[in-house]
């Protein structure tokens, strides 16, 4: 099946991730296919978490931090910013105390722990993880496309979600245990009934947040994970190793897309020997990648003539990406 | 989660043997000792670099401070006093 | 091969006018050629005669791919070149030890306050935090580089984002541990204040705090220090390895990392290309001299090397002797 087939025929799968290697083409990859569909009438988020900004970069306009920006009809792009992202939720935790204890200034040694937190280690990845979850829950666009930090990063964040998964239960465990002695307690003294838990509520919508993004990101129905490869021995081994990965993770592995293909017509002509030999190491590779992933294969997209940014150059990438390549069988 | 909840009822359990023949107010007062222990050891552990306890607490933890804002002064006294005379007999 | 980027201070010269430069890293975008140069450079080194570590702080290593052989257990002697070692950092061990140290130090402190609720169950939530894994990564990092049992230790990087909070860490690790400090000293005084007996007493803690202070206090040092650590930048002669660069120079400036240069990869070798190039190749050409000159604005004087784009990936001994008398032309 083509990627353009599995556009076309799996209309539910609207979060799509394109995943590999570092430098491989995976955000070319997402803002081709983004385009592509905002072309075809889809309106499309295209974002990304990686502090890099290569979608500034790509579509050679700053957008870091400024929420979704329309690029052009139907099609937005969002950078998160992190820090940014951190001072709104240390915001959001000072107004909700001032609103629930009527204070009209959160009392100091309060205030100090929340601006401490920003120097947190983990703050920043967390934050990032959060926004994420903002992002995809809201659900208004057709298409989410995620453009993805490389492997090891992408492996990072779903591990994430496993270990606030873990931390959560065990505070949730705590707090039930403690209501338990409510209970007995209220029970002794006759009491009508327990007080109702806060802290367990605001855990529960915690637990939810944290997997809401691992429940879409691994949903067969509705997530497309593609990887992407180009012809290299190395890059094959690891690609591998990486679905393997995933896999564990229950990401529901979409197909592959073969990256920086050399033209092949190059190879009839006169052509110096250096080029000869990439020619025919690739060839070698090819071949490789034909047995390994075979119909797995959603496209075949050639090396251009130069690098890809802006919308022209988008445009001549999508019409390979989904149209010339889309033919790999 | 069937395992937990079996823990928690084995956690019920022990502590109705301990109670076992106590006198209904005493009873009454250990449940909510007990309770109060528990909710020391909840900020503890989420909150505990407020004492300098290296911890460090996930991002999410920042969401449970307002709920025990009012508390925090008085658990902070409350882990760093010493244990008196009183306490013991208490 | 394009000349009009100037290099004044090459590679070879920059390490000989820096004598005292043990700790070399070498960052990028992904992809970009940064397991190659620092291989090369390692190779380099050791053929000088100095005693070299190659390490990687890529959660997804390829040294061992690089090289041919499994270096993931340990330093491990690379085969057939003297003075050369190559390792791929392990964390499961420092995760294992910061986890134990935590629990333990939670245990001392639920005695001291005197928390009589069963709570090994609970103390383990205390120790699920997403960081672990990158502070191990740098603690390991930092572990190796005081033990200077190496005269020059050459650090593979993740892709940027990574690169960035791994060697940032020693800032925000600063910056959290100033604060327990202060809310440790707070404690203190407190404690004086209430305590009755106004016995001294001993505080585990605040022990633990300053030592890890301490440590990250001479990471920082090492890490600053413009005779001893450089960092090079690899990139490519396109639009979007150049805009990350340029960011991630920004940021080690602000952290005070010393750079100690760019490396300008895989450009096409006109010399070599000979007469009859075909149009792709001519247009591929016309595309990296465009940002040649781009790279000749942002980063006059700072172009250490510029290696051409071999008929081969970089792997192997031999290839790596042909990377880096490129690099070290
Ligand atoms: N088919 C192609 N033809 C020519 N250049 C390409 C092609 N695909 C990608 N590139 C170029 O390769 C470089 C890396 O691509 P890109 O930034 O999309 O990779 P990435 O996988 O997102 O990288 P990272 O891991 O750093 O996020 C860019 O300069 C891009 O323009
Ligand atoms: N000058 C060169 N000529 C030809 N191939 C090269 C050159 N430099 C690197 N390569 C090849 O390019 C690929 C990427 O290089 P490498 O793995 O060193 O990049 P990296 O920046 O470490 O990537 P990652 O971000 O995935 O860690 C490898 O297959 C390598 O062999
Ligand atoms: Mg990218
Ligand atoms: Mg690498």
């Amino acid at each position: 099946m083509s990627l353009r087939e599995v556009f076309e025929s799996e209309p539910d799968r609207r979060y799509v991730m394109f995943g590999g290697k570092g430098g491989l083409g995976k955000t070319t990859l997402s803002a081709t296919s983004a385009f592509w569909l905002a072309s075809h009438g889809k309106r499309v988020l295209l974002f990304s978490v990686d502090p890099q900004a290569s979608l500034s970069d790509i579509f050679q306009r700053d957008i870091f931090g400024k929420g979704p920006v329309s690029i052009m009809e139907n099609l937005w792009a969002q950078e998160v910013d992190a820090d940014r992202r951190i001072r709104e939720y240390q915001e959001e935790i000072r107004k909700k105390i001032l609103d629930m204890y009527g204070f009209d200034k959160v009392p100091e040694e309060i205030d100090n722990y929340i601006a401490a937190a920003s120097a947190e280690p983990a703050m920043e990845e967390s934050a990032i993880f959060d926004a994420v979850v903002d992002i995809i829950v809201q659900g208004d666009y057709d298409y989410y496309i995620y453009d993805l930090v490389p492997l090891g990063h992408a492996l990072y964040y779903l591990s994430m979600a496993k270990v606030y998964d873990e931390w959560i239960n065990k505070i949730t465990k705590l707090r039930e245990d403690m209501r338990e002695y409510d209970k007995l307690a209220a029970t002794l003294r006759r009491e009508e009934k327990v007080q109702e838990d806060q802290i367990l509520g605001e855990l529960t919508y915690i637990k939810d947040r944290i997997n809401a993004s691992s429940r879409i990101l691994t949903d067969r129905k509705r997530t497309a994970f593609f990887f992407v490869v180009v012809p290299e021995e190395m890059i094959i081994l690891d690609t591998q190793k990486a679905a393997a990965l995933f896999a564990k993770f229950d990401v529901p592995i979409s197909g592959y897309i073969v990256n920086r293909v050399l033209p092949p017509d190059l190879g009839q002509g006169k052509i110096p020997p250096y080029l000869r030999n990439r020619i025919a190491m690739q060839q070698k590779y090819m071949e490789q990648i034909r047995v390994t992933f075979g119909d797995e294969i959603r496209s075949y997209v050639p090396e251009m003539e130069r690098d890809i940014t802006g919308l022209p150059m988008i445009e001549r990438l999508a019409q390979r990406l989904f149209v010339d390549g889309g033919g790999a069988r | 989660m069937t395992d937990e909840s079996k823990e928690r009822g084995g956690l019920m359990k022990v502590f109705k043997d301990v109670v076992y023949g106590m006198a209904s107010h005493e009873m009454t007062r250990h449940a909510v000792r007990t309770r109060a222990s528990m909710e020391h050891l909840f900020i503890l552990i989420t909150m505990g670099d407020l004492l300098g306890v290296p911890i460090l607490p996930p991002y999410y933890s920042l969401r449970l401070l307002p709920y025990v804002t009012p508390q925090i002064a008085g658990w902070k006294r409350r882990m760093l006093r010493e244990r008196d005379l009183t306490d013991v007999l208490g | 091969m394009t000349t009009d980027v100037r290099i004044d201070t090459s590679m070879a010269k920059y390490l000989a006018e820096h004598p005292g430069a043990h700790y070399l890293f070498f960052g990028g975008k992904g992809g970009v050629g940064k397991t190659a140069m620092a291989g090369a450079t390692a190779l380099w080194l050791a053929k000088q005669g100095k005693r070299t570590l190659l390490a990687s702080t890529n959660p997804v290593h390829s040294l061992s791919g690089l090289l041919g052989q499994d270096v993931s257990g340990g330093h491990t002697g690379v085969a057939g070149v003297a003075n050369l070692w190559a390792y791929e950092i392990d964390t499961r061990e420092t995760i294992e030890r910061s986890k134990n140290e935590i629990r333990e130090k939670i245990q001392w402190f639920l005695k001291f306050a005197d928390i009589s609720t069963k709570a090994d169950d609970f103390v383990e939530s205390a120790t699920m935090n997403p960081a672990f894994e990158e502070s191990a990564m740098f603690e390991n990092m930092v572990e190796m580089m005081l033990k200077k049992e190496y005269d020059v230790y050459v650090f593979d990087t993740a892709p940027t984002a990574n690169a960035r909070r791994l060697l940032g860490m020693s800032k925000v690790y600063s910056l959290w541990v100033d604060k327990m400090l202060r809310s440790r000293e707070e404690a203190r005084t407190l404690r004086e204040m209430l305590s009755f007996t106004k016995k001294k007493e001993a505080d585990p803690l605040l022990e633990y705090l300053l030592g890890f202070r301490e440590r990250m206090g001479q990471a920082r040092r090492l890490l600053t220090d413009a005779e001893k650590t450089a960092f090079f930048f690899v990139t490519l002669p396109e639009a979007l390895p150049i805009a990350v660069i340029t960011r991630f120079i920004g940021w080690f400036h602000e952290f005070g990392i010393p750079i100690g240069g760019v490396i300008v990869n895989m450009v096409l070798d006109r010399a070599a290309l000979g007469a009859d190039v075909p149009e792709f190749v001519l247009n591929r050409m016309q595309m990296q001299d465009d940002h040649m000159k781009t790279i000749r604005e942002k980063f006059d004087g700072r172009v250490r090397a510029i290696v051409p784009l071999f008929d081969e990936e970089v792997r192997g001994t031999a290839m790596l002797g042909r990377a880096a008398a490129a690099l070290f032309a």
